[in-house]
């Protein structure tokens, strides 16, 4: 790969690592955010945008670099909530541990759903997935054990937690580490991407069988993907973590999986940033809608727009079906047209016409 | 290298078909006159297969006309087409395996067309009407063969479009498929993609044949059975009589 | 004794209402290869139109049994109609896209759901039966509402029905064959396009009268009523094996009794036991039961 491809793929980091900033941007943006840039509030939502976005980008190593459609997602992300909680409020752990726990899990638990789940394929594979997600699901809401808090959840026992992580003084800290999460997560991302085994996962996204006619055998590959994205989507769940304070049983439901697949779209699958820019978007939505909902201008609207105003979720199905049907590419096909460059070129010019794979390896 | 002036019920005009990315038919014209078997001859993967699909409209053609009788079907969906009267056998016989044999063929009867096909069909494959019952997947490649066929033959059809009958089954068994389309031949007008020079030469009148997704001979079929320089040409190696 | 005749009966009851939502997946996944999760949505529009019909008849808290039979009707033709228009509309567009005609269902399913909560309350409400049809038989010692037996019935003749229907008439032996493959079909002369059409529409007609049943069954309704249904349908439908509308009616047995026997000692055992018996029959037939290898 050429200089010029390497950085054109870095400007998203070059972005991020000028967002490091904004903590101390004592900016007031009217209409797009209520207080000052640096203000908790503001800090907070572009810290949850964050970290959504870091788990929409993990959800799309397999969804748009490998073209598996897992429904199971929520899973690892609800790992990386659930368990340092449970570690840390129910036995006491201390921080780091609790982190190490969660990642373990999460790499046992996707390694044992992997192995089951790949053997089946497309469609089954989704529905697969599903279940096992529910599973978890099912644990974390009927409070197996007594371990999880049930359908109240469980709060971060705070004073488990170094100070400078803990109250809303401390926001930008969190801000930080969040941010830097992400670029590393990036990065990291980059990397497997246009990695020999990068390049096997976009072989398989394009035709699964030509790949093995080539004399490789795809599980393992899928299998990598699928524990590393999950892998990832753990970290971006620790982190969210320390952003709310709390797990909820919302982190793990399937839901959850329909608003990482909601991102990827809204953001594009065929680049690393589009899913990062559409988590940022949509959680910038989700809670705006919400405040606009609320607001005087709707009250005065008559009922049969007021209703559908107030439901953020309404409204982002509507948005998924208009963006499925009109701009199935997303922000990122709208911006870089049919350009994905670093990966095409290292495959030989074989840039794909669409940004997840074709129907023969998608179905049966 | 037109024939011109005969009158025919299908014409293929500068056929350009994509699949995928892939330029497959560059340029394919034909004729098939009424009343008449016309092979369309060639090697692998010089666009045979495909040149059928495109007239069935199973993959549509990106330019180019197609007319059958008169009328211009180029742009329009399989269904259709096959109901203006085209009978069609693919190249894998593509039978339905969970379905039994007569339910196969109940399939392909069009809603009002009379019961002589049926028993056009049970005449020509007795073995068919026998095994009504047997699920189609349980057949033998030349039975599955005769079904596929016979799924043409019970609508009035004015065209057939059967692609290689011959393929992978014993030389028996083609010699009974052959003799079977010889007894329908002259009383309907057929297009025949076939490997088997020996079939071919048996039932064609015409023929065409392409290469690389052009059309490179149109001439009687007896023609090519003579020639074997054009054989070695266009046909290859594999092919003997 | 009298326990495991409730449980037995309470468990086939869950498995005719399952049977319902997955029957018509199943086609639609064997026909069109489309996994759809619009199917969650038809399910709960067909329980608001079951509530809704008997509000205007019979008010909000009780049900007269005409305006149950009604509202029985009228949640087959909601779901009907609402699959057909979502058919037609919306997912025609993308048949060569099978991962986008997901991604529009999954949009379409949850759109769909949040306008019951847009148009009624997105709180739960009751939904109100016909005192017989709530009230208890007793059946070797065990008490049992009658809403089971009605559900229980009305899917074997579901289930009779879909197999007539598939083997005796011309448009099941499209569907047949459409499954196996589509395109033969069409090369028959067959407008493949409105054989769809039909299953959706059948399928839809399918989940929302199972919507209506399962209002009853659980006597409360809410605009996410469908698609934590949906799931477990999911799991019938690969468990029974995808397409096989025998499969889906076996394995929805196996399921509803696997998860009420589980439930009756804790809360949480019976959902899990589903779960485990999907990896079980993954491991052994990834298929499923009755499915066909592919």
């Amino acid at each position: 790969m050429s200089g010029g491809g390497r950085w054109r793929s870095l400007w998203p980091v070059a972005v991020l690592l000028a967002l490091l900033a904004v903590p101390r941007l004592d900016l007031q943006i009217p209409v797009i955010f209520d207080g000052p840039l640096n203000s908790p509030g503001t800090l907070q939502l572009l810290a949850v945008g964050f970290a959504l976005g870091i788990a929409a980008l993990s959800y799309n190593l397999l969804f748009g670099f490998t073209g598996v459609l897992s429904f199971g997602h929520a899973l690892f992300f609800g790992t990386g909530v659930y368990l340092p909680t449970i570690a840390m409020r129910q036995w006491e752990w201390a921080l780091g541990p609790a982190i190490a726990f969660a990642l373990l899990g999460s790499l046992v638990l996707a390694s044992a759903v992997g192995v089951l789940a790949f053997r089946t394929h497309g469609v089954y594979f989704a529905m697969v997935t599903l279940a096992f997600a529910q599973a978890g699901a099912v644990i974390v809401g009927k409070n197996v054990g007594e371990l999880t808090g049930g359908e109240e959840g469980l709060s971060l026992p705070f004073r488990r937690l170094p100070k400078w992580m803990v109250g809303v003084v401390n926001t930008d800290n969190l801000y930080w580490l969040t941010l830097a999460t992400l670029i590393a997560v990036y990065l990291v991302a980059l990397r497997l991407v246009t990695s020999p085994t990068g390049r096997v996962w976009l072989g398989i996204r394009e035709n699964e069988r030509r790949v093995e006619m080539l004399g490789l055998r795809p599980f393992p590959f899928k299998l990598l993907a699928f524990v590393l994205s999950g892998l990832l989507a753990t970290v971006a769940g620790i982190v969210y973590l320390f952003l709310v304070g709390g797990a909820t049983p919302r982190a793990v439901s399937a839901e959850f999986t329909v608003t990482l697949l909601l991102m990827v779209i809204i953001g594009g699958s065929g680049s690393l940033w589009g899913p990062v820019a559409g988590a940022l978007l949509y959680h910038y939505l989700n809670v705006r809608l919400t405040v606009w909902a609320g607001s005087d201008v709707v009250a005065d609207l008559p009922a049969l727009l007021r209703q559908p105003l107030r439901d953020p979720l309404f409204i982002f199905g509507i948005i998924f079906v208009l963006l499925v049907l009109f701009f199935p590419r997303g922000l990122a096909g709208a911006f870089v047209g049919r350009r994905l460059r670093p990966f095409g070129r290292s495959l030989g010019g074989a840039v794909p016409a669409t940004p997840i794979g074709r129907s023969e390896e998608l179905d049966r | 290298m037109r024939q011109s002036g005969a009158e025919s019920l299908l014409r293929l005009t500068d056929l350009h078909t994509f699949i995928g990315e892939s330029h497959i038919l560059q340029g394919v014209s034909l004729d098939v006159a009424p009343g008449r078997v016309t092979v369309l001859l060639g090697r692998n993967g010089a666009g045979k297969t495909t040149t059928l699909r495109s007239v069935l409209g199973l993959t549509p053609a990106a330019g180019g006309t197609i007319t059958f009788d008169g009328g211009d079907i180029t742009r329009e969906r399989p269904h259709r087409i096959v109901r203006r009267g085209v009978g069609y056998v693919p190249e894998d016989r593509d039978v339905f395996g969970g379905l039994t044999v007569d339910e196969n063929l109940r399939l392909a009867q069009r809603p009002g067309t009379t019961a002589d096909g049926m028993a056009l069909v049970h005449r020509l494959f007795p073995d068919l009407e026998r095994r009504a019952g047997q699920r189609a997947g349980s057949l033998s490649g030349g039975q599955q063969q005769m079904v596929a066929i016979a799924r043409a033959l019970v609508n009035p059809n004015r065209l057939l479009v059967i692609d290689e009958p011959s393929k992978g089954l014993a030389p028996v068994v083609v010699s009974q498929v052959t003799e079977a389309l010889a007894a329908i031949k002259g009383t309907t007008t057929i297009l025949l993609v076939e490997q088997n020079l020996a079939m071919a030469q048996a039932l064609g009148d015409d023929a065409v044949i392409i290469d690389n997704g052009r059309t490179v001979y149109t001439g009687p079929m007896a023609d090519v059975t003579a020639d074997e320089q054009l054989q070695a040409r266009y046909l290859g190696a594999g092919h003997s009589g | 004794m009298s326990t495991i005749i409730l449980l037995t009966l309470t468990g086939l009851a869950l498995a005719a209402m399952y049977f319902l939502l997955a029957a018509g997946l199943s086609l639609i996944f064997g026909l069109m290869d489309v996994l759809n999760f619009a199917h969650g949505a038809f399910f709960t529009w067909g329980a608001y139109a079951a509530w809704w019909t008997i509000a205007q008849i019979s008010g909000e808290f009780r049900a007269s049994t005409p305006a149950f039979l009604l509202a029985l009707v009228v949640a087959t033709i909601v779901g009907a109609v609402l699959a057909a228009a979502v058919e037609v509309g919306l997912l025609r567009p993308l048949y060569q896209r099978p991962i986008y005609q997901v991604l529009i269902t999954l949009g379409i399913g949850l759109a769909l759901s949040q306008l019951t909560a847009v148009i009624w309350r997105p709180d739960a409400r009751t939904f109100p039966q016909p005192r017989w049809l709530a009230d208890t038989s007793t059946v070797l010692g065990a008490r049992v509402p009658n809403n089971r037996f009605l559900l229980i019935l009305a899917a074997l003749a579901v289930l009779a029905g879909m197999l007539l229907f598939l083997r005796k008439t011309r448009y099941g032996l499209i569907v047949r064959a459409g499954a196996e493959n589509r395109e033969m079909v069409q090369a028959l002369g067959i407008d493949v396009d409105r054989a769809f059409t039909l299953v959706f529409a059948l399928g839809g007609a399918l989940a929302g009268l199972g919507g209506a049943f399962g209002a009853a069954y659980f006597g409360s309704i809410d605009p996410q009523f469908g698609s934590v249904n949906l799931i477990f349908a999911f799991i019938v439908v690969v468990i029974g094996g995808l397409g096989s509308v025998t499969g889906s009616a076996l394995a929805a047995v196996v399921i509803g009794l696997a998860q009420q026997f589980g439930n009756y000692y804790t809360t949480w055992a019976g959902d899990f036991v589903v779960v485990l018996l999907l990896a079980v029959v993954l491991l052994v037939r990834p298929n499923g039961l009755l499915g066909r290898l592919r």
